[in-house]
């Protein structure tokens, strides 16, 4: 019966607009490109065929002037047998472990912080956002001077007598890459406060309130009620600072320019120097920027299956 | 037949793609531009941030030459210097590099190697005696022996803070960096401050005049690693522990020297006339304490000179008119125009005689634009070997910078940068 019923309307639906249809179907494949085409052709010029230049290059002995031959899996061989290579992944490695934490962390307590109606929020709010309006490369000068053997934080730890020589912050190879990554977290809390803040704007206070009457405290209620409902957006957050840790760039080459020696080369950094340059290897750094992608699709893939079990 | 259509569009597209993904790998040009058909036709000028200073110069030289060689025409194209190297490497990647291409000796580096520039020795060979011997043989990259006609050159002269120097109590003017090396302790002994700032960019000469080659005949492999520069190496590092050079000269940005000069924190600064301005604006009171003299090596023949010059690109379609240009342009008269309205040297030799380099100086920069005329007339500059580029610079930097605050051994250090240098040299030569 009801098979009968949708055939019969079905077919007296058919039957009536079947004029009016049918010429808008015959043209339908072609609507869609003409709202997404503006955006598609950017994409494809400006992201897709520099992404195929870049896999295509990788296999080649290309320079930036030009020329090359395909060479196979060469670069790639070079790029696994090399120490510089080994020692700026290595970098990047101690980056992200260094910074993810510290900036999930310190975001989470400053949006908790924010969120509470304690006096002067109003003032707090904007000066922890003020880094995100910042360009990194300002930034990174701001910090050189802070961090500099005559700069402000050497002043005071020398005024307070902390020191009595200069701390080599940016000259020394075992200071200069934490030296970079301090940037990094005082930069990106800005940002990563707003997305917590949001989501904590959104948790239930009904939970928050029955705890409380429970008798649990503060630190109880935040831990056991309130975090476990923003789980997810933690987790988007240490999915997006891990992703900006791996591409780090700015940071080392303002501070340090990577140095002294290679002890602040990170891998977007020993990608520039291989193959920006007039005359040095494009086909090498392309070959370093595929094994970059793959490594940040890894990282997005496992920060996805995590989000994803969180959330469940 | 719409997916006929659908099919074929994307068939279209992916082999677009996959074409244009193809970029970046025109081979360097088997047939040479020919340079003996007549002068005439349109060509592209590009220069390195000439504009718009010098609009009214460059505007006035293209009209003249255009009124020579009737049925030419000269489009110029100015871009910014920090932007000069990539686009070079953009248009050469594309095969459309303008037909005359102001670069420095640097940034025409690759170029020159591959051949994408015409050879200068081969075609106006006859010219060489014209030019400063120094700023001629910049541009000789091995496979392309001149890659470009010399156009301005920058070389420097010693600056000297006369109060530190005055009350360090140094004797007589640094003659060689290791003189500088030695004037630079006594002043931080006696006031605290820094002698001079050693930088990435001048650290290659500061061996190349201590004799050390840096490459070796053929470019094939580095040689740094040698007991002067050991030497040399060593001696930085006490006078970082002594606070002889500032802490964070290591890492410091390129050009933080001019700075840290401006700021009374060094009493020697090595660098071109040019900062003069930049310091009496920046900072009046220190240019009142500023001396000139000779810089480094002037004796010896082995001061550091930056050539300018001007390439033509071996895929130019009228690179007879091209050639005639850059000639035309780096002509003695033209060259002496262009000096006297800015602070860079001529490179011809007649333009050097002239009596603008050689009057009675009136000021710091008179003085100091006679000091660097006759240092260039007089052979007291040398070239960098074509090899040493920025890219070899920085790595030899990089390599050496641990030692100089102390963290390795000197001489482990030149060892590890001769053999990165050396893999370098090779990628090159593949």
């Amino acid at each position: 019966m009801t098979t009968a019923t949708v055939a019969t309307t079905a077919g007296r639906r058919a039957s009536v607009r079947r004029p009016a249809v049918a010429p808008a179907r015959r043209h339908r494949w072609w609507v869609p490109l003409v709202f997404i085409g503006p955006v598609l052709v950017i994409q494809v010029t400006f992201l897709f065929l520099p992404l195929g230049n870049t896999f295509v290059l990788a296999f080649t002995d290309a320079s930036t002037i030009g020329g090359g031959t395909f060479t196979g899996w060469e670069n790639f061989a070079t790029i696994f047998t090399s120490p510089v290579f080994w020692e700026a992944a290595g970098h990047t490695g101690l980056y992200l472990v260094l910074a993810v934490p510290a900036i999930v962390c310190l975001s989470l307590f400053l949006a908790i912080l924010v969120n509470t109606s304690m006096r002067g929020a109003g003032i707090v709010r904007p000066i922890l956002f003020s880094p995100l309006v910042m360009p990194m490369a300002v930034v990174a000068l701001m910090f050189q001077y802070v961090l500099s053997s005559d700069g402000l934080l050497n002043q005071v730890l020398r005024g307070l007598s902390i020191v009595t020589e200069p701390v080599g912050f940016l000259t020394s190879s075992r200071l200069a890459l934490l030296s970079a990554v301090l940037v990094t977290v005082w930069k990106g809390c800005g940002l990563y406060t707003l997305i917590l803040l949001a989501a904590l704007q959104n948790v239930s206070r009904e939970l928050d309130q029955a705890a409380e009457l429970d008798g649990a405290s503060w630190l109880r209620r935040t831990w056991s009620v309130t975090i476990p409902q923003i789980r997810g957006t933690v987790v988007l957050v240490a999915i997006l600072s891990a992703i900006a840790a791996l591409r780090v760039f700015t940071e080392p080459f303002v501070l340090t320019g990577g140095g002294p020696g290679t002890s602040s080369t990170t891998m977007v950094l020993y990608l520039f120097t291989q193959g920006i340059s007039p005359g040095t290897q494009a086909g090498f750094a392309s070959a370093v920027s595929l094994v970059l992608f793959v490594a940040v699709l890894l990282v997005s893939a496992v920060g996805w299956s995590v989000s994803r079990r969180s959330n469940r | 037949m719409q997916r006929n259509i659908r099919v074929s569009a994307v068939a279209t597209v992916a082999t677009a793609g996959i074409a244009l993904s193809g970029c970046g790998l025109s081979a360097a040009p088997s047939d040479e531009a020919d340079v003996s058909g007549p002068v005439e036709g349109s060509i592209t000028f590009q220069t390195m941030q000439l504009s718009p200073t010098f609009d009214d110069y460059i505007n006035g030289v293209i009209d003249a030459f255009e009124q020579e060689y009737p049925g030419t025409e000269v489009e110029w194209v100015d871009v910014p210097s920090d932007q000069a190297a990539r686009k070079v490497a953009a248009d050469s990647a594309a095969g459309s590099l303008p037909d005359v291409m102001d670069l420095d000796s640097g940034t025409l580096a690759p170029l020159g190697r591959d051949g994408r520039v015409l050879d200068m020795a081969e075609h106006r060979g006859d010219l060489e005696e014209a030019y400063v011997p120094s700023a001629w043989d910049s541009f000789d990259y091995g496979t392309t022996e001149v890659a470009a006609l010399p156009w301005y050159l920058n070389s420097p002269v010693l600056m000297m803070n006369s109060d530190l120097v005055g009350q360090a109590g140094v004797p007589g003017t640094p003659a060689t960096y290791s003189d500088l090396l030695d004037a630079a302790e006594r002043v931080a002994e006696a006031t605290g401050k820094a002698g001079f700032q050693p930088t990435s960019i001048g650290f290659p000469n500061y061996l190349l005049s201590l004799g050390v080659p840096l490459v070796n005949e053929d470019s094939t492999q580095a040689v740094v690693n040698t007991p002067e520069a050991v030497e040399f190496l060593e001696h930085l590092a006490e006078l970082h522990e002594l606070g002889a050079i500032p802490a964070d000269s290591v890492t410091a940005a390129q050009r933080s020297e001019i700075d840290t000069f401006s700021q009374g924190d060094t009493a020697y600064l090595e660098t071109g006339p040019s900062r003069l301005t930049i310091i009496q604006e920046n900072a009046p009171e220190i240019f009142e304490q500023i001396e000139v003299a000779e810089p480094m090596g002037a004796d010896a023949g082995t001061t550091w000179v930056v050539a300018h010059g001007l390439a033509v690109s071996a895929t130019s379609e009228n690179a007879a008119t091209a050639v005639a240009f850059a000639e035309f342009m780096t002509s003695p008269e033209n060259q002496l125009a262009l000096a006297e309205q800015s602070s860079v040297f001529p490179s011809t030799t007649a333009s050097l005689e002239d009596p603008f380099f050689s009057a009675e100086p009136t000021d710091l920069a008179t003085e100091a634009r006679g000091i660097v005329a006759q240092s260039l007339f007089d052979g007291g500059t040398m070239p960098k070997p074509p090899a040493v580029d920025a890219e070899f610079a920085t790595a030899l930097w990089s390599e050496v910078q641990t030692a100089i605050t102390g963290e390795t051994d000197a001489e482990e250090a030149l060892a590890a940068a001769e053999a990165r240098l050396t893999e370098l040299l090779q990628s090159r030569a593949q």
